[in-house]
């Protein structure tokens, strides 16, 4: 069994986008969390671990390392979202691979418009502020690049690699 | 007879060199399969849509991000199962053209009863 940390945006940068889509990235993420479980793993988000009293978010990112001890990281990135969870957990991520600290698989569940390998060479086509620590993230550490177009194939992705552990 | 997902786009020897490495760059795949650029593009371009292939960032001190191609859990378990197979084909004292048979049926998926 192992033990996914699914890291990415909570929000949609156009509102109007969780009512066409009939969902908001958080809520995929669980959706994400459930096929895992369903899959056999254990699974969580950050904000599904209590706070501890004066516990600030980089403190409570390395507990959870420490304490959860995931196995993978998976990184949702898909068009449109918002920066504000992504974005702190990305600089996190960033800076413990930068000390040299050991971190957990990363997986990029990327929309291909988004992030694209072509021949070779990675390139974020997202023009939010994110995409600069997703690049840097890159550089510094192997991550797996998964790509999907549909939030139906992201699902098939997820659940085949899942089972395929 | 139809052409198999891996006779298509050149899949099958890139997916074989791609087998055989913990992570083949671009340059390296076009090398060990003596293929053209866009033949090389095309069949990771079918092995990623498959969900077979991923691809791994380089640590790098430069700007761009490159990039190596591994497999997928999926793939992995895919290719653990197909090299299992072809064990099982190899010690069954068969003769040489009914082993090359299998061996190519092996590669071929759609072929593989349900």
């Amino acid at each position: 069994m192992s033990i996914f940390f699914v890291l990415g945006p909570s929000e949609w940068r156009d509102a109007k986008k969780a009512g066409r889509l009939g969902f908001t990235p958080l809520e995929k993420r669980r959706d994400m969390v459930r096929i895992l479980h369903a899959s056999g793993h254990d699974a969580f988000l950050m904000r599904d671990v209590a706070d501890l009293p004066g516990e600030g978010l980089a403190e409570k990112f390395l507990r959870i390392l420490r304490e959860a001890a995931p196995t993978h990281c998976i990184l949702y990135w898909p068009e449109g979202a918002t920066i504000d969870t992504a974005e702190d957990e990305l600089v996190i991520l960033r800076t413990l691979v930068a000390q040299g600290v050991s971190v957990p698989e990363i997986w990029i569940l990327a929309q291909d418009i988004t992030v694209q390998e072509v021949r070779g060479e990675i390139h974020v086509h997202d023009t939010s502020g994110r995409s600069a620590y997703l690049r840097d993230l890159m550089r510094r550490t192997p991550c797996l690049l998964g790509n999907w177009c549909h939030h139906d194939d992201l699902d098939e992705q997820l659940q085949g690699n899942a089972e395929a552990l | 007879m139809h052409p198999t997902f891996l006779d298509r786009h050149h899949v099958k020897p890139v997916l074989n060199a791609i087998r055989q490495h913990d992570g083949i760059r671009f340059a390296d795949l076009k090398r060990a399969t003596g293929l053209l650029d866009p033949q090389v593009d095309r069949a990771i371009k079918v092995l990623k849509e498959s969900g077979l292939v991923w691809a791994r960032s380089i640590p790098t001190k430069g700007a761009r991000v490159y990039a190596e191609y591994v497999l997928s859990p999926r793939g992995k378990k895919l290719a653990k199962a197909l090299d299992a197979m072809a064990r099982t084909i190899a010690t069954s004292g068969l003769d040489a053209d009914m082993e090359k048979s299998l061996r190519d049926w092996l590669l071929s998926p759609r072929e593989v009863p349900a």
